[in-house]
């Protein structure tokens, strides 16, 4: 399980993709042949994993000649590396861009290898849910298999009908569309009927509406038919069983296999031929490569710009280091007094004068004033630091905070993540840089305006409560 | 198929017994293929009485008939012992016999259930399954089907094998491992009070096998261990699951580690857990010691935290929030910088990036 796949299979080149991830063509190193690889990414995949993998494990239960076989899965970084047998030959789609349209013996030889397909797959109980020309793929010796099974389920004996909305609106059937009474295995043989549609004239029925309005349509319309001389009775036959409005009226895979439409005897020496041309045209219109969806790096993974946090495991407990008490405090309650020594707004300094920090744009002048006390401005001027240092709240705030880092920038950080706009973030930015530029020529000034902010927000939290 | 049935006309107990007899000589035959073919025969006509085919209707007396032979001998025994004998198609019928004799019901009574409790070697079978590599898919599902009777799941919650399951859900294919999870899960989240039973004797022992997972799978066991984690602990009969989880420093830690994984899924999945750890209102004092010297690392994390997925995307916002609250109500421990001399610290990365890219391009 825990083996790496690029060490096993070399990826050639993308060669589909899909809601559910890209198609590579890719040699298994050890046996040399080719194969295809399904790369899901399960980061991006909208799909819930559990669903995957019941998928492939049901997948991996299925032997049959007429179904692209699946032979293994592995994980690579976040992604499953599905394995699955490679057709060379391409899409019935693929054939249809070439020739727009396909010879009756063709069709009926086609559409026959896609009926043994799906009886294998209605005795499994599984329902394909998205049969299409796009979905039948071809080996270069002609052989026809139906392919992804990316959004096919199993009908269970306790859910017989499913309620999920899934497949290609021109091919599906009324009841997938209503969904009024759920669905069983019939709905494939619907959508049979659209192909062979397809395969015939080159396009589904109503393909010239947009996909949506197909929604609306099909439930009210008549089932569509093949009407003209130039086409054979038979064939005309074979769509019409297929395209029972009533599922019930529908026959199973294994009866319509009995169908004298499919009784053409051309061997799949023409189907080779044709495969082989419109390989040839493939490749001088270099359609073969497609751009995946999501580009395999396998060194940069997908979500590199998450950068792992280093967590802090360390044994040291917590009470041997020191707590910052501001968040103790906001606990505790507080003497009115001790609001009432809440400074001017100006900054004391040690010689009792006002510093001219007050007139500085950093704060707020023309905030009210209250209750100056100048008793307090005498305490303080006792203090004796730098010029700016310790009002009265150094009563209860520590001493060995660092107010630049822990206060005003932290703040400045907050602010910055909060800020949607990138003007108002450099706005945010140069502002903490002119703060610290004055911190650098008057030491103290972060550590009064923490303090001062955090007074005021006290004495007006207090005054609320009053 | 049925032809056959018509010119050979088996009554359904006949039916078991050559089948019997022929599954016996699978492990010691000169002429392997010949008895697969027949028992692949007898399987497919068995297969017949039991869904009946375009032309027959399955008979209640048949199958009633069938299904007493199957319970008076060692019929479900011998098939499944010899699974890896068998013929890819025939392993497929072996498993329908199964499940539908094991769906029957009698009044209240299961009495494939009840045959199954008196020979446990059947059961035993099953939970080895996943040793043979080629047909662990069959016996994995064989035995889903049995954890949906309560009574089956607490007689296998009783057996030492199932802690084998931990380790099979680590290792051999992709399919084989996945699946061994499916079973782990399901045996875990089925019955509620069997469960609860089984984490009141071995909440320890569990705690150390998933974790494990957690630990050393690969990305996809990764995912569904934590998820499973998650599940149980949010199950409100697993209490003590809950309160044993988060009360140990070391599972926190392993959360914490996925929580920075570089896997988005992986990350939500994680946070899942993280919560509870949070959420929980009497936090062990190794827990806080964690939490606290995180603190500002947690919050900056959470603050960039988000998802993509749209469903849920309110409760998860509201969660996060919570947590973010939660974590913020700590105290802060101060980074001892007593020195005057102020230097500007930066900003998170991700705030000086933009900055720097803004610079660029001005």
């Amino acid at each position: 399980m825990n083996v790496d796949p690029v060490e096993l299979f070399e990826i050639d080149k993308c060669i589909g993709r899909g809601n559910f991830g890209d198609v590579y063509k890719a040699v298994d190193r050890a046996s040399s042949t080719i194969v295809a690889v399904k790369v899901i990414n399960l980061e991006e995949s909208e799909e819930d994993v559990d669903i995957l993998i019941q998928e492939i494990l049901f997948l991996s239960q299925l032997r049959s000649p007429y179904i692209t076989t699946y032979y293994s899965t592995y994980i690579k970084d976040v992604s499953l590396w599905i394995i699955m047998e490679y057709c060379g030959g391409g899409s019935c789609a693929d054939l249809l861009r070439c020739y727009k349209c396909l010879h009756e013996d063709i069709v009926a030889f086609i559409i026959r290898d896609v009926l043994r397909g799906l009886d294998y797959l209605h005795s499994q109980r599984k329902i394909h849910r998205d049969i299409k020309a796009a979905n039948i793929l071809l080996t270069n010796s002609g052989q026809v298999k139906i392919a992804d099974f990316g959004v096919s389920g199993q009908i269970t004996n306790t859910q017989l009908k499913k309620h999920t909305f899934v497949g290609t609106p021109f091919w599906m059937a009324p009841e997938v569309i209503t969904r009024k009474t759920g669905y069983n295995e019939k709905a494939d043989i619907w959508s049979l009927g659209i192909t062979t549609i397809e395969l015939i004239n080159g396009t589904p029925p109503y393909s010239e509406y947009p996909p949506m309005e197909i929604l609306f349509k099909i439930p009210k319309s008549a089932p569509p038919i093949l009407v003209g001389s130039e086409y054979n009775e038979v064939l005309k036959k074979f769509v019409k069983e297929c395209l029972r409005r009533n599922p019930a009226d529908r026959p199973s895979a294994k009866t319509l296999l009995q169908h004298e439409f499919l009784s053409v005897e051309i061997g799949n020496m023409p189907l080779i031929s044709l495969i082989k041309h419109k390989n040839k045209w493939i490749m001088r219109n270099k359609f073969g490569t497609r751009k995946p969806r999501f580009p395999l790096n396998y060194n940069e993974g997908i979500m590199n710009n998450n950068t792992p946090v280093d967590w802090n495991f360390s044994t040291t407990r917590t009470k041997d280091l020191p707590i910052a008490q501001s968040t103790i405090l906001e606990n505790k309650k507080k003497s009115k007094n001790e609001i009432g020594e809440c400074p001017e707004f100006g900054i004391v300094s040690r010689t009792g004068k006002v510093s001219a920090i007050s007139s500085s744009p950093l704060v707020c002048s023309d905030s009210p004033r209250e209750n100056p006390s100048p008793k307090s401005t005498e305490n303080i001027s006792e203090e004796n630091s730098s010029d700016l240092k310790s009002s009265s709240a150094s009563i209860y705030l520590p001493k060995d905070i660092n107010y630049p880092n822990d206060i005003i920038s932290y703040a400045f950080g907050k602010i910055f993540y909060r800020a949607k706009k990138k003007e108002t973030k450099q706005a945010v930015y140069n502002l903490r840089k002119i703060i610290y530029d004055f911190e650098r020529q008057q030491p103290g000034l972060c550590e009064a305006l923490s303090e001062e902010i955090f007074l005021r927000m006290k004495a007006s939290k207090e005054r609320e409560l009053r | 198929m049925a032809f056959l049935f018509k010119r050979n006309p088996k009554t359904p107990s006949e039916l078991v017994r050559v089948l019997n007899d022929q599954v016996t000589k699978l492990d010691n035959t000169n002429d392997l293929k010949k008895v697969q073919d027949d028992t692949s025969r007898y399987l497919s006509q068995i297969t017949v009485i039991l869904h009946g085919d375009e032309e027959n209707v399955p008979q209640p007396d048949q199958i009633s008939q069938l299904a007493q032979e199957v319970y008076s001998t060692d019929c479900l025994y011998l098939l499944i012992a010899n699974l890896h004998n068998l013929e890819f198609n025939s392993r497929k019928d072996v498993s329908i016999l199964f499940t539908t004799l094991l769906r029957r019901e009698i009044g209240n009574r299961n009495p494939t259930v009840d045959h199954l409790l008196s020979k446990p070697k059947i059961l035993i079978t099953l939970l080895r399954g996943p040793e043979n590599s080629e047909t662990c898919l069959i016996t994995g599902a064989m035995l889903r089907d049995c954890i949906k009777y309560e009574a089956i799941t607490k007689y296998l919650l009783k057996e030492p094998l199932i802690w084998q399951y931990f380790n099979y859900s680590k290792n051999g294919t992709f399919e084989n491992a996945t699946d061994a999870f499916i079973t782990l899960s399901d045996l875990l989240t089925v019955h509620k009070k069997a469960v609860a039973e089984f984490f009141n004797k071995n909440l320890e022992k569990f705690i150390f096998h998933i974790n494990n997972l957690i630990n050393l799978g690969n990305y996809v066991t990764k995912r569904q261990a934590v998820k499973l984690l998650s599940q149980l602990i949010m199950q409100r009969s697993n209490y003590h699951l809950l309160q044993a989880y988060v009360d140990s420093p070391q599972n926190l830690k392993l959360i914490m580690i996925l929580l920075s994984d570089k896997s988005k899924n992986l990350q939500i999945e994680a946070f899942n857990v993280f919560k509870i750890f949070i959420a929980n209102p009497k936090k062990s004092k190794p827990i806080l010691d964690i939490l606290i010297k995180n603190r500002d690392k947690l919050i900056t994390y959470l603050r960039n935290f988000s998802t993509d997925r749209k469903e849920n995307m309110r409760e998860f916002n509201d969660e996060k929030e919570f947590v973010i609250q939660q974590i913020e109500d700590l105290p802060r421990l101060i980074v001892s910088n007593s020195n005057s001399s102020v230097d500007i610290p930066n900003l998170p990365n991700h705030a000086r990036q933009q900055q720097q890219q803004q610079q660029q391009q001005q």
